[in-house]
């Protein structure tokens, strides 16, 4: 080995020694892998970025480390400006070469993706828990700027999604007709799809594990798209009708995910005026012409709700109305 | 007696210092009002980017802006960059270059460019003077998808009438860059003999030429949905918003090769001049130029991959967007052929020119990472996508065009740039690059979305926004540094016709050049006239 390649060579071991040291403390929370995933889909699309981080990090190496092992090598030092190098024009047996290695590379790449895809794109067919439990099926709608999820059971939450454990939760992905194009995404729970208007797409997702799990909007949706967040909090199966009933019934966090992101109860003006003492909140029947087809910049948050939706609002708005004067 | 008179004639209005500007067809000059109005609405979107990125500092929406400005910032940013700075300031190069590197005396149609050069500064102003409508400039993302788009209140038609202007810009210079490589090359130059970074060029071309007709009808469409009541976007009345983005992308990938080959020829110049040997495998970066373009054609729906499409068709453009892979591989690895055994000598266009072979391949591999569509439903439309565009546009494009700049500077203007700031320039950009945007992959694994003013509190989310903000600063200090430098050359040394030894025809003439260029052409007979030109100067020296 010549000497500017030894020492080349001890220099990329140290690099890599020091990153394998730090890997543990960085793993996980600090941005070098996705979030952890908690679901079988998201743990399929871990593991393809694993495989793309390999192969592409031996190319970026070997490509790096070439520049740099050049660049040294053959830099001028002493040599007069015009000196020149040999003359080469190229090598066609070793153009062919890296030519098809790339090819190889890709090659591999690709036919990882179709061995995982079936994990992440078909929904689960593992056993659900309890035993016998057919999928747990939602509607998930985009409005600007909240989520409204609908139960088979007829009930509805806002921005956050109730699911039990360990059942694999299907979702029907769309966008109120009206509105404009939304992306579904919990990053510990699989990759996005988007809820676009006049289309329904389809996703799904098993949450392993009680807890909360965040995401944002995903497509760029207007005025308050990063406050456009939701999450899905999943529960033991045993505490999983109480929690939709308490949810549903709500009209606060209803309030919360269609209003409360123009609109103080109190205090300053956000983006819309502050609701204190305005008479509309205790009026359903105001209310619901306001909610369903919008106001000058206000958008229609409600368009689609049912009578039962209005009336939960209303519920709610009343008792601010009054908190007001 | 009579007064021996001398007749006065006086220099008419259209010679003026000033006016010869307005009324020129002069190829050259054309060329660097191109670069110098790009320059300036390069120094606009970077501050645009700038407010961003304080804004970004915490994860509090509107600590220097309000998130409404945000939206406009970041729409105005994208739509400047691409349409304002780097795809003009290509043109300015093709321009002021491939005449000369083809020994031809201007454009083929000098009118035409001079058409070109006045309707991309219309276009400019018509794009910024949203700024000053009542809804405000546009805030629905450089990409105006509808419905948004549709619905928005801001000053959407005044930039679909800007992108109107630019596109026709585009077109008549696409043409003229066309038609010029075709019917103006000197004698003896084949074209396996044309300068790579006229191949480039000319591919640029033939991209704009079938690309921007689908972003024309496409937003001719959206200005018919907004003002006419047609509803081709809306489905609320039986449209289809995904066709918007079908037509978009149709145009939208190939323009990022639009943006990005070119540097790549300008790489593809200054790596040999550099290195003082010949490009490894010139005919490989020729076609590999054309390959990258024919296949980029076929990729539109790797921007796609969340919408719900089909698995069969995301297949299929994910196979197609990693095939272009292998072409961009065969480039990087004939540069690096290029380099070994040379005689490097690291003046500042070819620092700019490794800094983009390192950049650009971090940027080229995180793009193969993308197109695996179940990883892209993970990251896509968050800041791992924004960090891998940037390095593809700033490490990829904006480095190549610096290479250029301190390459070309002294031809065009007869003075050097600089050395020392130079050299302080490049480090800025090549530290600040990835500051910036290396910790932006880090984000979107995390979790981040792009286009928020605002994002979750956590403390891996501020750490790594605080030194993308860090990072941006330097990159505003290195684009400070040129522009002093630039001043600065007023005063340096006048330069021959050939400072760098060069390999092709530019440099036979004077810097600056004369009007059409040459007295007379030396008859081509190798890619590198000008090496066979020295060559031939010294045998007959040592004869003599």
């Amino acid at each position: 080995m010549p000497p500017a390649v030894r020492r080349l060579a001890s220099i990329a071991a140290l690099v890599l020694g020091a990153l394998a040291l730090a890997a543990p403390a960085f793993a996980d929370n600090a941005g070098l892998t996705p979030v952890s995933p908690e679901s079988p889909n998201a743990e399929a699309i871990n593991q393809t970025y694993y495989l793309l981080l390999i192969v592409t990090g031996l190319v970026f190496f070997a490509a790096e480390g070439a520049l740099v092992v050049f660049v040294v090598r053959y830099r001028r030092r002493r040599r007069a400006v015009d000196v020149e190098g040999p003359q080469i024009h190229g090598n066609t047996r070793l153009e062919v070469l890296w030519t098809i290695i790339p090819v190889f590379l890709v090659a591999i790449i690709v036919a990882f993706v179709f061995y995982k895809l079936p994990d992440v794109s078909d929904v689960s067919r593992a056993a659900n828990e309890p035993a016998n439990e057919p999928n747990l099926k939602i509607d998930v709608r985009g409005h600007q700027f909240y989520w409204e999820f609908r139960y088979p059971d007829g009930s509805v939450t806002y921005d956050t999604m109730v699911v039990p454990v360990n059942r694999t939760v299907e979702l029907d992905v769309t966008s109120q007709v009206k509105d404009v194009i939304h992306s579904w995404w919990i990053p510990a729970l699989g990759g996005k799809i988007d809820a676009i208007p006049g289309r329904l797409n389809h996703t799904w997702f098993r949450a392993q594990r009680a807890g909360v799990f965040e995401g944002n909007c995903a497509e760029y949706c207007g005025l308050n798209h990063s406050r456009m967040v939701m999450n899905v909090h999943a529960l033991p199966a045993g505490e999983f009708d109480a929690e939709l009933e308490r949810l549903s019934s709500s009209g606060r966090a209803q309030f919360e995910a269609a209003c409360a992101k123009c609109h103080n109860v109190s205090g300053p003006q956000l983006v819309g005026p502050t609701l204190q003492g305005n008479p509309t909140l205790a009026d359903a029947v105001a209310l619901a012409t306001l909610v369903r087809n919008g106001r000058n910049e206000m958008p229609p948050v409600g368009a689609g709700w049912s009578d039962e939706q209005i009336q939960n609002l209303v519920n709610y708005t009343k008792t601010i109305a009054g908190s007001g004067q | 007696m009579t007064a021996q008179t001398e007749r006065i004639y006086p220099v008419p209005w259209y010679r003026g210092r000033f006016a010869s500007w307005l009324v020129t067809t002069d190829h050259k000059r054309i060329g660097i009002l191109y670069i110098g109005t790009s320059l300036v609405f390069f120094v606009l979107g970077g501050f645009m980017a700038l407010l961003m990125r304080t804004e970004l500092l915490t994860p509090d929406t509107a600590d220097v802006v309000s998130a409404e400005t945000y939206n406009r910032l970041f729409t105005m940013h994208g739509l400047t960059m691409v349409f304002l700075v780097i795809v003009p300031i290509l043109a300015g190069f093709g321009n002021y270059l491939i005449p000369l590197m083809i020994g031809a005396a201007d454009m083929a149609f000098p009118r035409l460019n001079a058409f070109s050069y006045w309707s991309f500064l219309l276009g400019g102003f018509v794009l910024y003077s949203g700024w000053f409508a009542s809804g405000g400039a546009a805030d629905t993302g450089w990409y105006l998808y509808p419905p948004y788009s549709v619905h928005s209140t801001s000053a959407v038609d005044l930039t679909i009438l800007g992108l109107h202007l630019l596109a026709i810009s585009s077109l008549a210079g696409a043409i003229n860059f066309v038609a010029t490589v075709h019917t103006l090359r000197t004698a003896g130059m084949t074209w396996m003999r044309i300068p790579l970074f006229v191949w480039t060029i000319y591919t640029y071309a033939w991209l704009l030429i079938l690309a921007l007709p689908a972003i024309g009808a496409a937003l001719t469409m959206l200005l018919l949905d907004r003002q006419a009541g047609t509803h081709f976007f809306l489905p609320d009345e039986g449209g289809n918003a995904l066709l918007y983005q079908h037509m978009f992308w149709f145009f939208g990938h190939p323009e990022v090769y639009i943006m990005v080959l070119p540097a790549f020829g300008i790489v593809s110049e200054v790596l040999p001049v550099f290195s003082r040997k010949p490009i490894f495998g010139y005919a490989a970066i020729a076609f590999s130029t054309v390959g990258i373009a024919f296949v980029s054609l076929l990729v539109w729906a790797h921007h796609m991959f969340a919408v719900g499409l089909p698995n069969y068709l995301n297949s299929f453009f994910m196979i197609a967007s990693v095939l272009v892979a292998v072409p961009t591989g065969v480039k990087v690895i004939n540069w690096l052929a290029t380099l070994w055994r040379g005689n490097l000598n690291f003046a500042t266009p070819m620092l700019f020119a490794l800094g983009l072979l390192s950049i650009f391949t971090i940027g080229g591999l995180t793009g193969v990472m993308l197109a695996a569509f179940p990883f892209d439903w993970q990251v896509h439309d968050t800041y791992f996508v924004v960090g891998h565009l940037h390095y593809v546009l700033f490490g990829g494009s904006i480095f190549g065009i610096f290479a250029g700049l301190y390459y070309w500077w002294p031809k065009m203007f007869g003075r050097m740039l600089g050395e020392g700031l130079g050299k302080l320039n490049f480090w800025l950009y090549f530290i600040g690059i990835n500051l910036t945007f290396g910790p932006q992959h880090f984000l979107g694994l995390l979790g981040m979305p792009r286009r928020v003013a605002g994002y979750r509190d956590d403390p891996w989310w501020q750490e790594w926004n605080v030194v993308s903000t860090i990072g941006s600063f330097m990159l505003g200090l290195g684009t400070l540094v040129f522009f002093w430098n630039v001043l600065r050359s007023r005063k340096s040394r006048r330069v021959g016709n050939d400072p760098w030894l060069g390999d092709t025809l530019e440099w036979y003439t004077t810097s600056p050049p004369p009007e059409y260029n040459f007295d007379k052409v030396p008859y081509i007979s190798s890619p590198r006239p000008l090496r066979d030109l020295r060559r031939r100067l010294a045998e007959e020296g040592v004869r003599r």
